[in-house]
């Protein structure tokens, strides 16, 4: 056992000042409670592991569970994050903005082969709408490489990362981190930092396939174009204890993911993920390549969570499923609200058609001007209800209709003779019945 | 006609034409390959620009945020502001949808400061809404658009190949620069959606 252990980290460049320099005082507070973060765990000195490399907003330091690692083949690395209050680093896909951090291991000949691996990620609200995917207060990457050690008793394991943390704003930081680990032909695992990664690995998403129990599959609704859809079922899944599961998608080329709505039945669970399409399609879409991971799952982990993940050719569909109810934001197809929100349109405007009327009639009623604008209101927030559930041209079509009828209204409260009133009513029962055909097929 | 009657007209008639405009303005998007969302913004002399103004040019439009790290970092080498001297057909525009009550806010005055710092002679329009920003569906600084001379979206994403700022510009993929010289060649625009890096807009 070697009796003493070299590592140190190296920050080469800072690629930018801090994004709001200008609130130094909060930055303080971040300097200070991270110097808390950093200083409280200071590993024992024979712990394999970098020194932390500090700025205000994170730390970040090079773990390996080993004290011996073997010399050849599987070696496993952690890279340990610390980060202040409600700033946090990226998951594989960032969400809307940020990236995910990168390393290179270029400088250490014997290691190769290093994969960054992604433990389940959180979900963050950001301003303006926006969502990021990554890590708060505290995770591990764990990182997956070979060795291949020449006779030496150690190798120089030198790793360069480059990430992101952001809270609202962000700031970009690049360290080389550097352990120098013993090796031999057995390893012999370091008790401080065994544990800490193989926390981290629990994590990592397991291949559903390999899964027990749980069976996925996933269906890709473009009956409704410009509206298209991802459902993807996991049969046999529950949620854990006190978790709600969340579905993560990868980064796609030809769309961009909404927040899923989850479905629960005794069956399993289902999300349905709205997506908006990033470029017209020169043909017809038959599939799609989509890759996901899910987490906040029931699983027989230490914690009892698990998140799985799946990569799956998923067919497209163009004819609707056989049942939908929808929810979280996600257009119904039921004809019924639709119809139903139509018709109260098209009541609203007879009804402001009939006070027009009354009112020219009567020589002007006290009151009946006001309930005229109350009804205009009426029918702006019912049109604007109805924007939500039916696409923007079928809304136009709509509003066409509705705007002839209450044309066809209005000629006919003109209309003298009985003839002409009776087609002018047959115009504005046509009128309405098309607004109401609009929304149907809308 | 009685004064009443006309004010239940006029009521009607302004209720379907601004639910009328509202579903048009709805029927905004962002896909390559359709309309661009047209809109009118002033700049930091509160000069006004439309995008219908360009009709029959090449538009590019860039997200910015001179706090954003990314877009500071890009304004230091002068990234985009070589591109635009370089395709003085082209017309480039600058837009911050940054939120007036966000830390990140820069008054007009300020962004002149700026731009004259990093050579930035481009127009910097100001959507302090955030409407035009959420209209192209932007999230990122910097996010880049390609519009062409008929109004139709051609790209939409990433400036270039290298967020971490690691290689020399010379040595990164310019993907804007990648899709002006393909659209000149009457080539589509490849790639015509990537990834854009950078901090979100702070709407």
């Amino acid at each position: 056992m070697p009796s003493s252990l070299v590592g140190c980290g190296l920050p080469h460049r800072q690629q930018a000042a801090h994004a709001n320099s200008g609130a130094a005082s909060r930055t303080l507070r971040s300097a200070a409670i991270l110097l808390v973060l950093v200083a409280a765990p200071t590993p024992p000195a024979h712990t394999l592991a970098s020194a932390w490399s500090e700025n205000p907003e994170s730390a970040v330091r090079l773990i390996t569970p080993y004290r011996i690692a073997p010399r050849d083949g599987e070696l496993w690395l952690g890279l340990h994050f610390r980060l202040a209050p409600h700033w946090h680093v990226y998951w594989k896909n960032s969400g809307d903005a940020g990236f995910p951090p990168a390393i290179d291991l270029s400088a250490s000949p014997e290691v190769g082969a290093a994969e960054l691996l992604w433990p389940a990620p959180e979900r963050y609200d950001l301003p303006g709408d926006l969502v990021a995917f990554g890590y708060e207060d505290e995770v591990v990457y764990p990182v997956r490489a070979r060795i291949a050690a020449g006779p030496a008793q150690s190798v120089a394991v030198v790793l360069t990362v480059d990430y992101l943390v952001c809270r609202v704003d962000c700031v970009p930081y690049s360290y080389t981190l550097a352990v120098d680990q013993p090796v031999g032909t057995e390893s012999d695992p370091d008790p401080a930092t065994a544990g800490l990664l193989a926390a981290w690995r629990d994590r990592l998403p397991r291949p559903i396939d390999a899964i027990e129990g749980i069976e996925t599959g996933a269906r890709l609704d473009l009956s409704e174009l410009g509206r298209p859809v991802l459902e993807v079922s996991l049969e046999g899944a529950r949620p854990a204890a006190g978790r709600r599961p969340q579905l993560f998608l990868e980064v796609h080329e030809l769309f961009d993911p909404e927040p899923p709505a989850l479905e629960e039945s005794p069956a399993g669970l289902r999300f349905r993920v709205p997506l908006s399409l990033k470029r017209a399609l020169d043909e017809p879409l038959r599939s799609s390549a989509f890759a996901w991971t899910v987490t906040g799952l029931a699983g027989s982990q230490p914690d009892g969570v698990l998140a799985v993940e799946a990569r799956r050719e998923v067919p497209a569909s163009f004819e609707a499923a056989p049942s939908e109810a929808a929810t979280g934001g996600v257009r119904s197809r039921s004809l019924v609200a639709p119809a139903l929100a139509a018709l109260a349109v098209g009541f609203l405007l007879s009804a402001l058609w009939l006070w027009g009327v009354v009112g020219l009639g009567g020589g002007g009623r006290p009151g009946t001007e006001a309930l005229g604008f109350v009804a205009a209101a009426a029918v702006l927030a019912l049109l604007y209800a109805l924007s939500a559930r039916v696409s923007p041209e079928d809304l136009a079509s709509i509003e066409l209709a509705l705007l002839g009828l209450g044309l066809a209204a209005w000629a006919r409260s003109r209309a003298v003779r009985p003839a002409i009133r009776g087609a002018w009513s047959l115009l504005v029962l046509g009128a309405a019945a098309a607004a109401v055909w609009l929304a149907a097929v809308g | 006609m009685d004064s009443m009657m006309r004010s239940k007209c006029l009521c009607l008639a302004l209720a379907a034409a601004a639910t009328f405009l509202l579903a048009c303005d709805a029927s905004a998007a962002t896909i390559v390959g359709e309309p661009a969302p047209g809109f009118t913004l002033p700049d930091l002399a509160d000069d006004q620009h439309s995008l219908s103004d360009h009709r029959g040019k090449v538009v590019v439009l860039e997200w910015i945020n001179p706090k954003c790290p990314f877009s500071e970092r890009h304004a230091r080498e002068q990234t985009m502001s070589a591109l635009a001297d370089m395709h003085e057909e082209v017309v480039w525009l600058a837009i911050n949808s940054t939120n007036p009550d966000s830390s990140d806010y820069l008054e007009p005055a300020e962004h002149l400061a700026y731009n004259g710092k990093h050579g930035i002679d481009y127009a910097v329009l100001y959507d302090t809404s955030g409407d035009v920003g959420r209209a192209y569906d932007a999230k990122t600084t910097p996010q880049m658009y390609i519009i062409d001379e008929t109004g139709t979206l051609l790209y939409n994403g990433a400036i270039d190949d290298d967020p971490l700022g690691r290689q020399k510009p010379a040595e990164r993929t310019n993907y804007v620069a990648e899709g002006l010289a393909e659209h000149a060649q009457g080539s589509p625009v490849d790639p015509a959606t990537t990834k854009p890096y950078g901090c979100s807009v702070k709407y």
